[in-house]
């Protein structure tokens, strides 16, 4: 089905640039004529189709450049860090400038795809472990408005971070040290479930440390986040996307462009 | 400072009750005290956060003088939410509503209700009436609703006309915090083509990114009387919920850049 009169289409549009106080017929949304207008309808049979069914399967270009970056290492002489003891970090991992996570989206400037992809289902496309995780960390922060976080083992060794505001690796290690204490404090209060520590750092920020297991491993991802932010709902829903990742289990059918919205 | 926002829609069964749950949760997880007053007669938020099972008073009772507004409120176990039900409404006192609405009270208490929490949203009843006429009166912000159906999107001008005139006639803080597109099937080429016709004719800026899919989590949800959000069917929906509580918190934070480069900072002493 197409709509074949636009003229309700047209004035709700007018109206909405009126509420909204854009100029008239400004940006992309711009009023179409009944009579220049041509339904966009893929036939049942057109070469249109069979792109449009191929597309989201194409790999992503980062995921591209990686594997090149990874076959040729001497000629990434800045790299800023090797890989971990576990080799689950990329060769060539750039940081992001300290700032906090922006709050406010850019506006668009082009026009925006049927359905848009969340960026963790970007991030699921690429090749290494710790570009997932640090892709799903980015997401994270800027969905719930935390300046940064970090993922690590029991024993306190990096998987993935984003936007550090220290060297990540002592973030982790640190994790690893009040994980411990955190352990002994529920013990010694008898609440061994207890997985979640948050202290405020200075008078505007707070770190929130949440443990989770993995079959019998233990991991820690560590947000750092203004003292306003309630961070509960966004890590419970990370941490789920971050066991999907380490598990290696089903990733792809859970979050992959294939199944969108 | 709270905001109130209504979430409506002329057209009914766009998923109106569903979303105001579901974003009411997410809101209430991120920002804290969030209240979910439902005005519509059919009851669905009562039904679906199972408040019926915590009090039977609601703002029917509120109005009538029969009950306090703090004995008509049901709190979620986690404080996240709080929901104002309609109460026991016998049919021939559904009128009686209607009159509230027109006659100011109906807003009164609505706005009461405002110095407690962070967001209030209110569910709207379909369609133009004096209690959506009501609700728009309160709020400071309206979430228009629609599906990929024709007839909904060809109601679209008329409600629009109404917050128009609402906005310059009675309540000049009402703004307009964007379309949202619900019970979007991406299987079917009916409401992809009507989405992209949308996106081709509306302003960007009036659309908001997240998009809620038609998804049987939602009834499912609604079987164990519970917010979809909670429930551990589908990931997907908690995800796309906690985006949409994002981007409405990420336009209000918009508007106010907006509002600080066109007045200047506001004076704190």
């Amino acid at each position: 089905m197409a709509l074949h009169d636009y003229s309700e289409l047209n004035e709700a549009a007018e109206m909405l640039r009126r509420l909204l106080g854009l100029p008239k017929g400004s940006c992309q949304g711009s009023s179409i004529e009944h009579s220049t207008w041509k339904p966009f309808l893929i036939e049942a049979n057109s070469e249109l189709k069979t792109i449009a069914q191929r597309l989201p399967k194409l790999p992503t270009e980062p995921a591209v450049s990686r594997r090149k970056m990874t076959a040729q290492p001497t000629q990434l002489p800045n790299a800023e860090r090797t890989g971990g003891a576990r080799g689950l970090t990329s060769p060539h991992t750039t940081k992001p400038p300290l700032a906090t996570a922006p709050l406010v989206n850019q506006p668009k400037t082009e026009k925006a795809p049927l359905v848009e992809p969340l960026p963790v289902d970007r991030s699921i496309e690429s090749v290494f472990t710790s570009d997932r995780l640090s892709a799903l960390l980015e997401a994270m922060c800027r969905r719930g408005g935390f300046n940064g976080g970090v993922i690590a083992d029991g024993s306190g060794l990096l998987l993935a971070d984003y936007n550090c505001p220290v060297e990540a690796e002592a973030v982790a290690a640190c994790g690893s040290v009040l994980g411990g204490a955190m352990e002994q404090a529920g013990a010694l209060l008898g609440q061994n479930e207890a997985s979640t520590l948050s202290f405020d750092i200075n008078y505007v920020d707070k770190v929130a440390l949440h443990r989770f297991n993995l079959e019998r491993d233990s991991f820690f991802l560590m947000v750092i986040c203004p003292q306003s932010v309630d961070e509960r709902s966004e890590i419970e829903v990370s941490i789920e996307q971050i066991r999907a990742i380490l598990s290696l289990k089903s990733a792809h059918s859970a979050f992959s462009p294939s199944n969108p919205i | 400072m709270s905001r109130t926002i209504t979430v409506a829609s002329q057209k009914g069964g766009v998923g109106k009750t569903t979303i105001t749950l579901n974003l009411g949760y997410c809101l209430g997880r991120m920002a804290g005290g969030t209240l979910l007053i439902d005005l519509d007669p059919q009851g669905g938020m009562a039904l679906a956060s199972n408040l019926r099972n915590r009090t039977r008073l609601g703002l029917f009772d509120i109005l009538k003088k029969r009950a306090k507004p703090e004995e008509a409120l049901a709190e979620a176990s986690d404080s996240s939410i709080t929901v104002l039900g309609l109460g026991e409404v016998a049919p021939s006192e559904i009128p009686l509503f209607e009159e509230a609405a027109w006659d100011g009270s109906l807003g009164q208490v609505v706005a009461d209700m405002s110095a407690k929490f962070h967001y209030i949203l209110i569910d709207a009843p379909a369609g133009i009436g004096g209690v959506v006429h009501a609700a728009l009166s309160v709020s400071q912000g309206v979430l228009l609703v629609c599906d990929c159906s024709a007839l909904t999107l060809k109601s679209v001008p008329v409600f629009l006309a109404v917050v128009e005139h609402i906005k310059e006639k009675f309540n000049p803080a009402l703004r307009l915090e964007g379309v949202l597109i619900s019970l979007f099937d991406d299987t079917s080429p009916n409401d992809r083509t009507v989405l992209e016709q949308v996106r081709e004719i509306f302003p960007p800026e009036a659309l908001f990114n997240t998009l809620i899919p038609y998804d049987a989590a939602f009834e499912e949800a609604s079987l164990d009387a519970a917010p979809a959000v909670l429930t551990d069917t589908s990931l997907k929906i908690k995800r796309l919920f906690l985006e949409l509580a994002s981007e409405l918190r990420e336009r209000e934070l918009a508007a106010l850049h907006k509002a600080l480069a066109t007045d200047g900072p506001p004076r704190l002493f």
